[in-house]
């Protein structure tokens, strides 16, 4: 619950209110910082469903204002140890620091340790974690504002009272159409390009978001283990998401009460921070340690279990199509060397017994693809 | 023969007489001739002597650089001197012996009055009777001033020694006490200053003096006594009509030299009002915040950090009963009617034995008595709050009530706004006060106070917060005799805040948090000999707290009723101070405070395996105490010692050393004083945090008090003050000692101020620098932050300096210049980054190692009082301010998010804009 991010919000909006403030917040570009280390990062998660590959990933840390992507840590030696099987399972090296497990299954209730070697024979340790079996998700549901957006919800409970800690993931998809429809393309015939009826669909589009922020939740306060209107996301109309048709898939992880900790500490420094009704910031590590060096911190928590989604769609059709005008009306033999898209062909029976002209779209009105998205329908797509 | 008289002068109705025409000698046998040129004032008066047999006594200083150039032909020496001293400022008089006495500014007189002739005279004594100085003569027609009080029987032969005298200052108009009314006779210097209730005890020479009284905003007055025995006299003072120039610190001119007291600031209503503030309205804590030592962590919160300490170490009395948030809406206003306000007091380095229970400060407010003389009204209409007060007799000059109240239209307002989200908000407060005086006899007064303020809010989320100042008090002020008297108050007051929620009724929740406190004290204050003061006493405070309570408010609400147990504590204190004049230029103040505190069952404790630190993981079991056991006993003595040597009559060099302690703690892991912050007590495992200051100072008035210049040093030591562990919620946590680490920390610093209060121009100079710094007291653990090294609070501000200005241009309009700098706080900045599920992360720098850019502000208003004619329906006064005239976004706060996997540096800025009010006042 988060009292002070709710506070902040307050504490902002009274001060816009009361002095007729738009904003009382700046970007801050503070002087070059430099952390003079570079520390370990363990980024996974134990799949224990006997279902999916497991992945770990090994980077390093780098200065706020490094730009490109985290160095790697290669030729690692990666470790995960049962409690009932002291041999353990290596993870296999693939390219780009991430390490594979294959599907396995694993003994209820089993507890687990993951062990790191690097390539410079320092060496790692978590603390043993229990796997931890998110109950299956009861919906995800949503409610209209004001023809302004909506808010998503899931609702979910644990009849054995169990799990008590929560995290969620989303992935967002939604469709969208270009503001023109194209009937005709130009395709390359044996006698050269040639137009024909439009085969590849370039009207509808897909686009798809996985936001990285960080949900969690818990009702150990609560008699009875039972999550309700959690909020997962709010969609702005404005956004466009909720034209043709929108749709989110709702992942649902139960975590230890270390695990919700970690995640919710991480929720606060990295996402909520800053008001001055904010807890202060502190350095959150995490479940591993050194074991070569005790006081080297190592960022990253590792945990193991199995993760339960659920998808919705959403057809509220909120939002504004974009408006474009067709951009000419030519001769059919310059549409080959035109930069923009056959829309139609000009009514032949306006101008009897003139050469065929074709009406003619910017590419930017005409190919949704131009806006992000891909043209080829999602395998889950309703 | 020269010889001059040092009888003290007196002034009499006969001499004034006398005065009118001047004195002329009655022997006329012997005649002068003289023709004299360019003769020394000594060779004339040989001359004279000469040729008439009289004896002249003069101060031969005085005329060593006068000639004579003067013809006379057989003219009697009567004549000779008054064409002499014609228009000059000299008068002589030539009494039955052929003495002549030449005198500046009164003559001699050399008769007695008959009434004088009798035998309460002792013979022998040469009376000499003259005229005080000549601009009291205007004042002769008031006859208090005129006559001769005298006090006591009057003895046939008075005998010799001190006798005191005692009695209350009042305001003619409307019976209120005058604080710190200053009450001195002259030669030899004695004075003292009115107390809080305006009562005054001086100790002087038997016999007769001219004592004279001042008091800022009141005309100054003298009365005549003759002092016989121990006795009584109040007095009362007018109003200065045109009070402005006298303002503010006349009575303070020479305290902060003459006074023992270091590191004490006395604010006037006068002096808050000169302050711009941000909305309009006068506001007591924002001034507070211009005096060196005193910063604050947020622009909107008015939680203070006073000299390196953190904002719950200052005791907030008000009308001496604490007060736990002093503040509205935020900190944007502090929660007192600037309209019922006497005084304020701040003490930061000399804490008088009478307080304790915080370690860094004690600021005093005090509200007015009502008007005893008639029902008065005034008020204030601002943007955003609107206050009235009214006040009056209940019987003439017996009693009186003064009843204020201030509210915020903003919640109306917020109704009216076309957008949904302002709609559901609210955003109200107000505090209401009232105040009974009532004197049953000249021995006797009492006093009942309340005061209730209330906050309550939602703006753009869901949730309600509140928050509730409850106050009771009565005070019984017994004099037992001119010497001693003493007061007994007791109090009751209340806070409470709370939290609630009911977006989704299945986990609607109320969450609240209160605390209770039942005072007794008994002060007195013992004249026990002219140059020791005596003030003991004792004090007691029953504390309950809530510490926490999560209910569930909805029918349908699945939340788990949560509370923590209770607390319980006494907190007792005995003090004894003793004020000692060594000499006239060394004043001695020692006092001594003995405090304790008994932690209270009902308490279930929670125990540690020994030898482990205090972590959930080693919780080995409880205690558990019954109702009314004693669980945990703290206490100790309390030096407070302060020491002030005069090296001249305007520079004195002052010390002091305290030692104090503190049973209650406000536990935050947030910047600023929050509303969820936690009140905690003392209890089996946090130990009560414990102070000392040494500080000393160095203080100069130059151009007759005009200006006065101070610089003061100091050094302190905290311990056991708390700090957070990363992360751990403080909030309804019921093992709350596993969550804190105690520290200990190191506060110095010098604090350089020039002050002008008088004159067209007027305002003060400040430059502070401090540091304050903070280390866990266990530096091993794996908790401690930055590995256990020192690491700068979070309110650490080196350089901080302060220019508040008041210019004059007449009586009715003034304008007010405020400028402020400071170095930006510290903060804890992100030193790297790490990729982790899918995006950046942040990783922070070891606690505080950076700081947020500096901070500074320029405010101005204008007051525009109206006419001042005595007899109109009401006085009224408008007042236009520009609050950050500049604009400048100072950074409250900065902060880094991560944003679609980009981290982003953002700095909030409360006030960001210039924000002009403009203010409405008046008075009937």
């Amino acid at each position: 619950m988060n009292y002070r991010r709710n506070y902040l919000l307050t504490c902002c909006g009274a001060v816009a209110f009361l002095v007729g403030m738009q904003a009382c917040i700046d970007p801050f570009s503070p002087p070059e910082i430099n952390a003079p280390d570079s520390f370990l990062v363990v980024d996974g998660f134990l799949n224990t469903n006997g279902a999916d590959t497991s992945r770990i990933r090994l980077t390093r840390t780098q200065n706020v204002n490094t730009a490109g992507a985290p160095a790697v840590e290669k030729q690692a030696i990666i470790v995960v140890i049962p409690e009932s099987d002291p041999s353990g399972y290596i993870f296999q090296e693939s390219a780009d620091g991430s390490y594979f497990l294959p599907p396995m299954s694993f003994r209820e209730n089993e507890t687990f340790t993951l062990h790191i070697q690097l390539s410079n024979g320092s060496t790692y340790a978590s603390a043993p974690v229990p796997a931890v079996k998110s109950p299956p998700i009861d919906s995800v549901t949503y409610t209209v504002h004001n023809n302004e957006g909506v808010q998503i919800y899931v609702n979910t409970h644990d009849d054995s009272n169990r799990t008590r800690f929560y995290r969620w993931a989303f992935q967002e998809t939604w469709a969208y159409n270009a503001a023109l429809p194209s009937l005709f393309e130009i395709v390359d015939g044996e006698d050269g390009p040639e137009v024909v009826y439009r085969v590849t669909n370039i009207y509808t589009c897909w686009s798809s978001l996985s936001p990285t922020s960080i949900n969690v939740s818990t009702t150990a306060k609560l008699s009875r283990d039972v999550v309700l209107l959690q909020p997962v996301t709010y969609v702005p109309a404005a956004s466009n998401k909720l034209l043709v048709k929108y749709s989110i898939l709702v992942n649902q992880y139960g975590l230890t009460r270390e695990g919700y900790d970690y995640w919710n500490e991480m929720a606060k420094t990295t996402e909520t921070t800053g008001s001055i009704f904010d807890p202060l910031p502190s350095r959150i590590t995490g479940n591993i340690r050194s074991v070569t060096t005790p006081e080297e911190a190592v960022f990253g928590f590792f945990s193991a279990g199995e993760s339960t989604s659920k998808r919705i769609f959403i057809n509220e059709r909120m939002g504004r199509h974009s408006v474009c005008s067709p951009s000419d009306t030519i001769l059919k033999e310059d549409v080959f060397q035109s930069l923009n898209l056959i829309l139609n062909e000009f009514d032949p029976t306006y101008i009897a017994e003139t050469p065929t002209h074709f009406i003619m779209g910017s590419i930017n009105c005409t190919d949704c693809r131009t806006y992000g998205g891909t043209n080829i329908r999602p395998p889950f797509w309703e | 023969m020269k010889l001059f008289f040092t009888y003290r002068l007196q002034c009499l109705l006969v001499g004034f007489a006398l005065a009118c025409s001047p004195v002329v000698g009655q022997e006329t046998e012997k005649t002068i001739t003289i023709d004299c040129l360019n003769m020394s004032f000594d060779q004339f008066v040989e001359e004279l002597e000469r040729q008439t047999g009289t004896v002249f006594f003069y101060n031969p200083q005085r005329f060593d650089s006068l000639q004579v150039t003067l013809q006379a032909t057989r003219q009697p020496l009567g004549s000779v001197l008054e064409a002499l001293f014609r228009d000059t400022d000299f008068f002589f008089a030539i009494d039955d012996s052929r003495r002549v006495f030449i005198t500046e500014t009164a003559p001699v007189i050399t008769r007695l009055a008959p009434a004088y002739t009798d035998t309460s005279v002792t013979s022998g004594e040469t009376l000499v009777y003259a005229l005080p100085e000549n601009e009291a003569t205007n004042r002769l027609l008031d006859s208090e001033e005129t006559q001769l009080h005298e006090i006591g029987p009057k003895a046939y032969r008075r005998t010799a020694g001190n006798a005191t005298l005692s009695g209350y200052i009042r305001n003619v108009k409307n019976g209120e006490p005058l604080i710190g009314a200053a009450v001195f006779i002259e030669s030899p210097s004695i004075g003292t200053i009115a107390d809080a209730l305006g009562y005054y005890s001086i100790s002087l020479p038997k016999g007769k003096h001219t004592l004279r009284i001042k008091s800022f905003g009141m005309r100054e007055t003298y009365r005549q006594i003759e002092l016989n025995t121990d006795g009584k006299l109040d007095i009362e003072m007018k109003e200065s009509v045109i009070a402005l120039r006298e303002v503010a610190v006349k009575a303070g001119a020479d305290i902060n030299v003459a006074g023992a007291q270091m590191g004490q600031v006395k604010l006037s209503m006068k002096t808050i009002r000169q302050i711009p503030s941000a909305f309009g309205e006068s506001d007591l804590l924002r001034t507070v915040m211009t005096i060196p030592g005193v910063k604050s962590v947020g622009e909107s919160s008015v939680g203070l950090n006073i000299r390196g300490g953190s904002t719950d170490q200052n005791l907030i009395l008000f009308n001496e009963v604490p007060i736990y948030n002093p503040s509205h809406l935020f900190g944007f206003f502090s929660a007192f009617n600037p309209d019922i306000l006497r005084d304020i007091e701040l003490y930061k380095s000399a804490i008088p034995s009478k307080y304790g229970g915080r370690l860094s400060s004690v600021l005093d407010i005090h509200s007015r008595d009502g008007n005893k003389k008639k029902l008065v009204g005034s008020g204030g209409i601002g943007l955003i709050t609107g206050r009235l007060s009214l006040e009056g007799p209940i019987v003439k000059d017996k009693s009186s009530f003064l009843l204020s109240g201030r509210s915020t239209y903003s919640d109306w307002l917020l109704k009216r706004i076309d957008n949904p989200t302002f709609q559901n908000g609210k955003a109200s407060f107000y505090d209401v006060n009232l105040h009974l005086s009532h004197e049953v006899d000249q021995k006797n007064s009492i006093y009942l106070s309340g005061y209730l303020s209330n906050d309550s809010f939602r703006l753009l989320g869901d949730t309600l917060y509140g928050y509730q100042n409850k106050l009771v008090s009565f005070k019984w002020k017994h004099t037992f005799n001119e010497r001693l008297f003493g007061s007994i108050s007791l109090s009751h007051n209340r806070y409470t805040y709370s939290m609630e929620s009911t977006r989704v009724p299945e986990n609607a929740f109320e969450l609240a948090f209160g605390i209770k406190q039942t005072s007794g004290k008994l002060d007195f204050e013992y004249q026990l000999h002219p140059r020791h003061t005596l003030y003991f006493g004792g004090a007691s405070t029953y504390y309950q707290m809530q510490s926490g309570s999560m209910l569930p408010n909805r029918e349908q609400s699945l939340v788990i009723p949560d509370e923590l147990a209770p607390e319980q504590g006494v907190e007792s204190a005995l003090y004894l101070e003793d004020k000692f004049e060594v000499s006239d230029r060394l004043l001695v103040t020692g006092g001594i405070r003995f405090s304790l505190f008994n932690y209270l069952g009902p308490r279930s404790v929670n125990t540690y395996i020994p030898g482990f630190p205090l972590e959930k993981s080693y919780q080995n079991g409880t205690l558990e105490y019954g109702a009314g056991k004693i669980v945990k006993t703290y206490g100790g003595p309390e030096y407070r010692i302060a020491v002030r040597y005069a090296l001249s009559g305007n520079t004195s060099l002052k010390a002091s050393y305290n030692t104090l302690r503190q049973y209650i703690h406000l536990l935050s892991n947030t910047m600023t004083v929050s509303p969820t912050d936690v009140w905690k007590l003392t209890d089996y495992h946090l130990k009560p945090q414990q102070g000392d200051q040494f500080s000393l100072g160095w203080y100069k008035n130059v151009f007759n008090n005009k200006l006065e210049i101070s610089a003061e040093g100091y050094y302190k030591n905290i311990r056991n003050f708390l700090d957070f562990k990363s992360g751990d919620s403080l909030i309804l946590n019921h093992s709350i000692e596993t969550a804190v680490i105690a520290t200990s920390g190191k506060a110095y610093g010098i604090e350089v101020m020039a002050k002008k209060m008088t004159g067209k121009v007027n305002g003060w100079v400040a430059y502070t620098y401090s540091r304050t710094l903070l280390r866990a007291l266990d530096r091993t653990s794996p908790e401690a932050p930055n590995q256990g090294s020192y690491y700068p609070s979070n309110y650490d501000k080196p350089h901080d300096f302060m220019l508040a200005g008041n210019y004059k241009f007449t009586h009715r309009f003034n304008t007010s210049l405020n400028f402020t700098y400071s170095t930006g706080r510290p903060y804890t900045p992100p030193t790297g980054k790490y990729y982790m599920d899918g995006a950046w992360r942040l990783f922070y720098s070891e606690r505080n190692q950076y700081r947020i850019p500096d901070y500074y502000r320029v405010d101005v208003s204008l007051n525009i009082e109206g006419n001042h004619k005595v007899r109109k329906l009401a006085h009224s006064s408008w007042t236009i301010a520009v609050y950050n005239l500049l604009g400048r976004r100072n950074a409250s706060s900065v902060y880094f998010r991560t944003e679609n996997g980009n981290i982003k540096g953002y700095k909030l800025s409360i006030f960001g804009e210039p924000i002009p009010t403009i203010t409405y006042n008046f008075r009937f």
